[in-house]
């Protein structure tokens, strides 16, 4: 096996360019890379980068953050990569991880804010600005509105307790199936189904006010 | 169909039958629940898509770099980096609680044997003057000579040898024509090498030129640590005038009619413990009168001072405690 991930001459027939890689699926990079292959590797990074930084940012509003975290699931991934089975998609692997990680970060804010309410520690994590892409048009004044409701949608929804807002995530903005989100979450359909449910029904109550009637 | 019918079909996405729309027409509640859910999806779906930086593969590579450097870990090492500061605390501790048990011993021993103090401050007080005198015998080995060849007084050759023996300093018979002939190179050779000390009239030590040579390498031959101490090898060795050898005892004093006159005897000095007092009059140390203290000769041994105490004459000794 140790030979195959540095045999990449012997292997020379065999291995995958990158331009080749595009045509070629998650399973097939996968052990292109487990074979040695740098830049099927790359491949994966370039599919994966922008669903799993923009799914990460809608979890903790904190697009430094997110892009620390999607791409210290990378490095998850190409660490576990001889670990890894075909069982699952990919993508339900990767967004697994970022998950977690992603998780794990936002239990690591709510003990910050538990200290900055005792006044240990002061942290301004709701301070934090809505992330505005740089190529953004100059907006209308129509898109004011849409501008303003953005925001609260972002922060309702980073308000939302963790165990609803990454189903919801999932099912509205990557619009992952309820089985995909299932396997991600490692919970059982009912149970994700009931979270998107209920979380729906949260930000319902919140974004009331902003309904047309 | 009721509402919680609706509302599931509706959740699970699938769009709505002929039954869903109809209960929807009616149900004013589902419809309030239809409606805020596709306006909720719609604000879903003005949310901008975030895009990964530029960069986003560099920080990756930088990132996957970093985990190489820290993944050669084995798991023995990874087991120890837990283990290793646990163990460090655990040896320090035991350093601590185990110098604080030393160290209350060693007050207790303060407190109960002051005997022992004593002892050790001797020792201390013999290293220091040891040490004195070896380095006086070098720098006194150019006076010395001039007197090489005056012959010793016979009393003093003996109190010198009496003293080495008593010392335990290893004592090979010799004569002095002998050790003149003896060369240079095995002298340096021999360890425990023939000593006998010339003395001339004021008895001052003095050596062989070769065999002062061969002490520099290693003085009498021994181990100078294992050299016992006696006070008097301080001014036995070296010419002093009678005032500084009174000033080494603690006794100032000043001329006075070729007399030394005491003005001050220091604290504790082994002058107070012999009991020289103030306004003693010292005529002379060792039979030799202080009035000769401008001569080359000096005073060496130094063991009794003879005093005139007001009408009294006395001759007392230097005792160092």
């Amino acid at each position: 096996m140790a030979l195959d991930k540095y045999g990449k001459s012997a292997n020379a027939g065999g291995t995958k360019t990158a331009v080749e890689s595009e045509i070629l699926s998650d399973h097939q990079l996968i052990e292109a890379t487990k074979n040695g292959d740098e830049t099927a590797f790359a491949e994966i990074v370039k599919r994966y980068q922008n669903p799993l930084t923009n799914y990460v940012f809608r979890m903790l509003n904190d697009y430094q953050e997110a892009v620390d975290i999607a791409q210290e699931s990378f490095v998850r991934v190409y660490f576990a990569i001889e670990r890894y089975h075909s069982d699952y998609a990919f993508s339900t692997y990767i967004y697994r991880i970022a998950t977690n990680l992603a998780i794990s970060e936002i239990r690591k804010r709510k003990r910050r804010k538990l200290y900055s309410l005792t006044g240990l520690y002061q942290y301004d994590g709701d301070e934090e600005k809505e992330f505005q892409p740089e190529d953004e048009k100059p907006l209308p004044e129509a898109d004011l509105v849409s501008r303003e409701s953005r925001q609260i949608i972002s922060k309702a929804i980073v308000a939302l307790p963790e165990k609803y807002r990454v189903p919801i995530i999932l099912r509205e903005i990557e619009e992952k199936t309820y089985e995909e989100i299932a396997d991600i979450l490692e919970l059982g359909l009912g149970t994700t189904k009931s979270r998107i449910s209920r979380g729906r029904g949260l930000l319902r109550e919140k974004m009331r006010d902003y309904f047309d009637r | 169909m009721n509402c919680r019918e609706f509302k599931n079909q509706f959740e699970d996405g699938l769009s709505l039958n002929m039954q869903a729309e109809n209960h929807l027409e009616n149900c004013v509640e589902c419809r309030s629940f239809h409606s805020e859910n596709l306006q909720l999806s719609q604000m879903f779906q003005t949310l901008p898509k975030v895009e990964a930086p530029k960069d986003f593969e560099f920080g990756f590579r930088s990132k996957l770099a970093n985990a190489e450097l820290r993944k050669p870990l084995s798991p023995i090492w990874q087991t120890l980096r837990y283990l290793l500061p646990a163990a460090a605390v655990l040896i320090l501790g035991f350093v601590i609680v185990n110098s604080n048990l030393f160290s209350t011993e060693n007050n207790q021993q303060v407190a109960g044997n002051n005997e022992v103090i004593e002892k050790s401050d001797v020792t201390a007080e013999e290293k220091v003057s040891q040490t004195q005198t070896l380095v006086k015998e070098e720098s006194n080995t150019a006076t010395a000579l001039e007197n090489t060849d005056e012959e010793p007084s016979e009393d003093l050759a003996k109190s010198e040898t009496n003293r080495i023996l008593k010392n335990n300093l290893p004592v090979v018979a010799g004569n002095t024509q002998k050790q003149k002939n003896s060369k240079k190179a095995d002298n340096q050779k021999i360890f425990i090498k023939d000593f006998q000390p010339e003395l001339n009239m004021s008895g001052i030590l003095v050596r062989d030129n070769a065999v002062t040579q061969s002490e520099q390498i290693n003085p009498l031959g021994i181990n100078p640590d294992k050299k016992i101490y006696d006070p008097q090898v301080n001014i036995e060795k070296k010419t002093f005038t009678a005032d500084e050898i009174l000033l080494s005892l603690g006794i100032k004093t000043t001329n006075e009619n070729d007399n030394l006159r005491v003005n001050s005897v220091v604290k504790n000095s082994v002058g107070e413990t012999s009991g020289v007092i103030n306004d003693d009059l010292i005529t002379a140390i060792d039979d030799q009168k202080v009035s000769d203290k401008q001569s080359t000769k000096g005073f060496v041994q130094g063991k009794t001072l003879k005093i005139q105490r007001g009408e009294n004459q006395m001759i007392i000794a230097i005792k160092s405690n």
